[in-house]
């Protein structure tokens, strides 16, 4: 049916040698190292270092997330328009392994971190901290880490390298069969990455203050996951295409992708205001300890909770809403940018504030200072990943079976 | 020109390379058309039947509603502690209902799911019902029925006012704006069809009736052209809506201090439960029905494979939900918050969460299997458990939390009474004759929008090269 594009070839949408793209990565890397090295030596001590290194950390990774979460969701829903660009995002799920490294430094700092609980001598004594002891132990929480890291760095390699071996088939069933199997495979990943989010989202930052829970948390990652990992695939897809890469990807799907962004960043707002919205209105003292700790005259917190709700949700809603901003490269660039700046005041307004969690901590600017540097850095280096990746296949699935209807469609 | 005759095993196959045909056995245009049309223009004797049976269910509630503002409410089992029984029960499970029309019509639009225009006209049409029998409880609950005006806020010489923090006047904004806008996207998508039926009457009344519904439609470049417009707009206005009434129904429990009701994940929780249980119910009300009218080829397989692929995915989120709770309501360490989970589950009502558990979480992972999700039959009865199951999670949550609150003196046991019962079997009879009058007089299947989703709506149609080569 209907006139078809000729498909492209593997060659045609390889990143040509010595393109300023294949630069990408080791610039990328260079820049990564520097920032991380910054942020090292910003930091004041080693505590406020740990913290601000978990919210660079919880950042970047879950900007590889939404990644991953995007390519399996392609998978699941057999979405078709998606195919040019789903390359591109799966290319970052193979950073999730190399977030283990990032990982490292926080598993060493683990008592400093997480000492409420997992410090013995801390928890001893407080009826609360001891009664979860179950769940909030190190040993099961090192092996709930070493499982995340499992199902991640297995989600993400198995994606990207499923889909970069049917680039080479030219059976065209053979070549069916491969997009079959990673149907087959999506269904299993989204309850495994559902469930390892949500509990790396309660392990890692929840568990900060043991005293507090919240159901809605782990959607609360979830949501933000998705906001910054799918803005990341939109910067991705704008550069390349003002680097002359990817002619096969139209304002057709930058539309798309603009309202996966636009979408999820009300969702986000839902879900965020949910949670405060219960939480106030309930007035329990078990919850409101959380927002206690971040609202108040005086409190630096309050005016980063009102610019993420104005600036998050206000700004954004009304600014991406017209179809001519999605549609329009430039605009959709910045909207995407705009939104992973964002994405890091709504992690370091959940990380932060535990700082002063029962400590008379001075408040200093040297630590948000270093966990932006921290947030930079691991940025860049899931990026360089990223982008090494993009090096390293072709940009598209020149094989799967429904290329040419990605190529031909049209929004209405 | 020729027709290609697709079948079920076409649908089924499992291609990727090519989209499952949504509209089978060979038909055209014109076929669709006709098919969709004689439901109305040739009615079936069951229907009388069915409409029968629903007038007589209705008839119970017609009787109990008068039991009721006659006597007051005490005619319910509501006792101190439980004030909150049956009747928000069934508001909260029928308003949940009315989820899955308009998220069919908008949401699946928005993201341009073809087959949505097999089943949405009906998933309206069961929204908008559903929404009409939600609403009576509420009504009725107010006991003085002729002072139901006081919710609104009229400007008055007292100077009173409804309570502007209380979620259930949110919910009275909340329901009656989805109802509104609901009733109007329906509407909108409709009046094509109105036309095709103005056009095709045979009586001078039907000429009549169908041509004041249908505005004048004339199907001209000018009337396409708004009508994709408004369709669009009222997608985009629709969608957050569906989020926001059950979001807002949550927040009736969500907003309180009682164990067990107030969680942070409720508003997301309420919404997937509510697509789950209009799903069920779609799938409940067409899998009959496209059998009895005759419509296997429009409403086909293929759209309940996909019914039941959201049924097992918003079944496995509400699972989530469930798993949460208990699991935040063990890691809280608040005694009172653990005791409403472990009282829930082991407790005197542990039979009534286990079927919510079973019918909800357990039972549709059946879905997983291919051969379940194409089997009318067993798609049909776990639609059965999926309703009754959501019935029961509103009942779970609100019975179990309310009957053991925080003075241990008054916990006992809730007993519904003949009236409850009534009321509640008596809301289907109220369902049924709305959805039968609906089949009788408006097509059960949007013509228009079947028509856009077939390949003869393709300009490149292969059909129209081979008519144009002589074939």
């Amino acid at each position: 049916m209907g006139h078809r594009k000729p498909l492209p070839t593997a060659e045609e949408v390889t990143i040509p040698q010595g393109h300023l793209w294949t630069k990408l990565p080791l610039v990328l890397a260079v820049t990564g190292v520097l920032a991380i090295a910054a942020g090292w030596f910003i930091a004041d001590d080693d505590h406020s270092r740990n913290y601000a290194w978990l919210t660079g950390f919880m950042y970047a990774g879950s900007v590889a997330l939404g990644c991953l979460f995007f390519v399996i969701v392609q998978h699941a829903s057999n979405a078709g328009w998606s195919v040019v660009v789903r390359r591109v995002a799966e290319c970052a799920g193979m950073a999730l392994p190399v977030l283990l490294l990032l990982f490292i430094p926080l598993y060493l700092g683990r008592m400093d971190i997480w000492s409420h609980w997992m410090d013995a001598h801390h928890a001893a004594g407080d009826p609360i901290i001891e009664g979860k002891a179950a769940f909030l132990n190190e040993g099961f929480w090192t092996i709930r880490a070493a499982v995340y890291f499992i199902i991640w760095s297995g989600l993400g390699f198995f994606f990207w390298k499923t889909s970069v071996s049917q680039d080479s088939i030219a059976d065209p069933e053979a070549a069916r069969s491969v997009t079959k199997k990673m149907n087959t495979m999506a269904y299993p990943a989204i309850v495994l990455f559902g469930l390892s989010t949500t509990f790396a989202a309660f392990d890692w930052m929840m568990s900060l203050d043991p005293h507090w829970f919240s159901t809605m948390f782990g959607v609360w990652f979830f949501a933000g996951c998705c906001v910054s990992g799918f803005a990341f695939l939109g910067v991705n897809l704008l550069l390349m295409k003002k680097a002359g890469l990817l002619p096969q990807v139209n304002e057709e799907h930058l539309h798309d992708v603009g309202k996966f962004v636009y979408a999820f960043t009300i969702f986000w707002a839902y879900i965020s205001f949910s949670q405060f919205f219960l939480i106030w209105y309930a007035n329990i003292p078990e919850e409101t300890t959380f927002f206690h700790l971040r609202m108040g005259e005086n409190n630096p917190w309050q005016s980063i909770g009102m610019l993420l709700m104005i600036a998050h949700f206000g700004i954004p809603f009304l600014l991406a809403m017209p179809r001519t901003v999605k549609r329009n490269p430039s605009a959709l660039l910045a909207v995407c940018t705009y939104l992973l700046v964002l994405h890091f005041f709504d992690l370091a307004y959940t990380i932060l504030p535990n700082l002063f969690l029962g400590k008379h901590m001075v408040p200093t600017s040297t630590i948000p200072a270093s966990a932006v540097c921290f947030a930079i850095g691991m940025f860049a280096i899931v990026w360089a990943v990223t982008a090494f990746m993009h090096t390293r296949s072709a940009l598209i699935p020149v094989k799967d079976p429904r290329l040419s209807e990605s190529m031909a469609f049209t929004n209405f | 020109m020729t027709t290609k005759v697709y079948t079920e095993a076409d649908q089924l196959r499992g291609d990727v390379h090519v989209r499952a045909p949504l509209v089978l056995g060979g038909l055209d245009f014109n076929g669709v058309t006709e098919k969709i049309a004689a439901v109305i223009e040739k009615p079936d004797k069951r229907w009388f039947a069915a409409l029968a049976f629903s007038l007589a269910l209705l008839s119970i509630y017609g009787v109990c509603i008068v039991i009721v503002v006659w006597e007051g409410i005490g005619v319910w089992g509501n006792r101190a502690p439980v004030y909150w029984g049956w009747p928000i029960v069934n508001f909260v499970f029928w308003i949940g209902i009315g989820h899955a029309g308009t998220l069919i019509s908008a949401i699946l639009f928005l993201f341009r799911q073809k087959w949505r225009t097999g089943i949405n006209r009906s998933a309206e049409a069961m929204t908008l019902f559903a929404v009409v029998c939600a609403l009576s409880f509420p009504t009725i609950h107010v006991g003085r029925i002729w002072l139901l005006y006081w919710f609104a806020p009229l400007p008055n010489q007292m100077d009173v006012w409804p309570n502007f923090r209380s979620p259930l006047l949110w919910d009275f904004f909340a329901v009656s704006v989805y109802g509104s806008v609901s009733a109007l996207f329906w509407f909108t998508g409709c009046v094509p069809d109105f036309a095709t039926m103005r056009d095709r009457a045979d009586t001078q009344l039907k000429r009549i009736a169908y041509g004041a519904v249908a505005l004048g439609w004339r199907g001209s470049n000018r009337h396409w052209h708004n009508y994709e417009v408004a369709y669009l707009i009222l997608a985009g206005i629709s969608t957050p809506l569906v989020l926001s009434v059950h979001s807002i129904v949550s927040f009736d429990f969500a907003t309180s201090q009682l164990p067990g009701w107030h969680t942070t994940i409720f508003p997301p929780y309420f919404v997937a439960g509510a697509i789950f249980s209009g799903f069920g119910m779609v799938m409940t009300l067409l899998i009959p029905s496209r059998k009895i009218f005759d419509l296997e080829e429009i409403i086909t397989i293929r759209h309940m494979e996909n019914m039941c692929k959201i049924i097992l995915l918003t079944g496995t989120m509400v699972g989530y939900a469930y798993g949460m709770e208990f699991f935040i309501a063990w890691y809280g360490q608040n005694p009172y918050e653990s005791f409403a989970f472990v009282n829930r589950a082991f407790g005197p009502y542990a039979w009534a969460y286990w079927i919510m558990i079973s019918c909800n979480v357990f039972i549709p992972q059946v879905f997983w299997i291919k051969k379940f999700r194409t089997t009318p039959w067993i798609m049909f009865i776990i639609s059965i458990f999926v309703n009754i199951g959501m019935w029961f999670e509103r009942f779970v949550i609100i019975v179990t939390s309310l009957t053991a609150d925080f003075l241990p003196s008054s916990w006992g046991y809730f007993s519904p009474t003949i009236i409850d019962v009534g009321c509640f079997v008596g809301s289907f009879g109220l369902f049924g004759t709305l959805y039968c009058l609906f089949v009788r007089f408006v097509p059960q299947v949007s013509i228009t929008e079947v028509k856009v989703v077939m390949e003869q709506a393709d300009p490149h149609w292969e059909g129209y090269h081979l008519a144009e080569e002589g074939h």
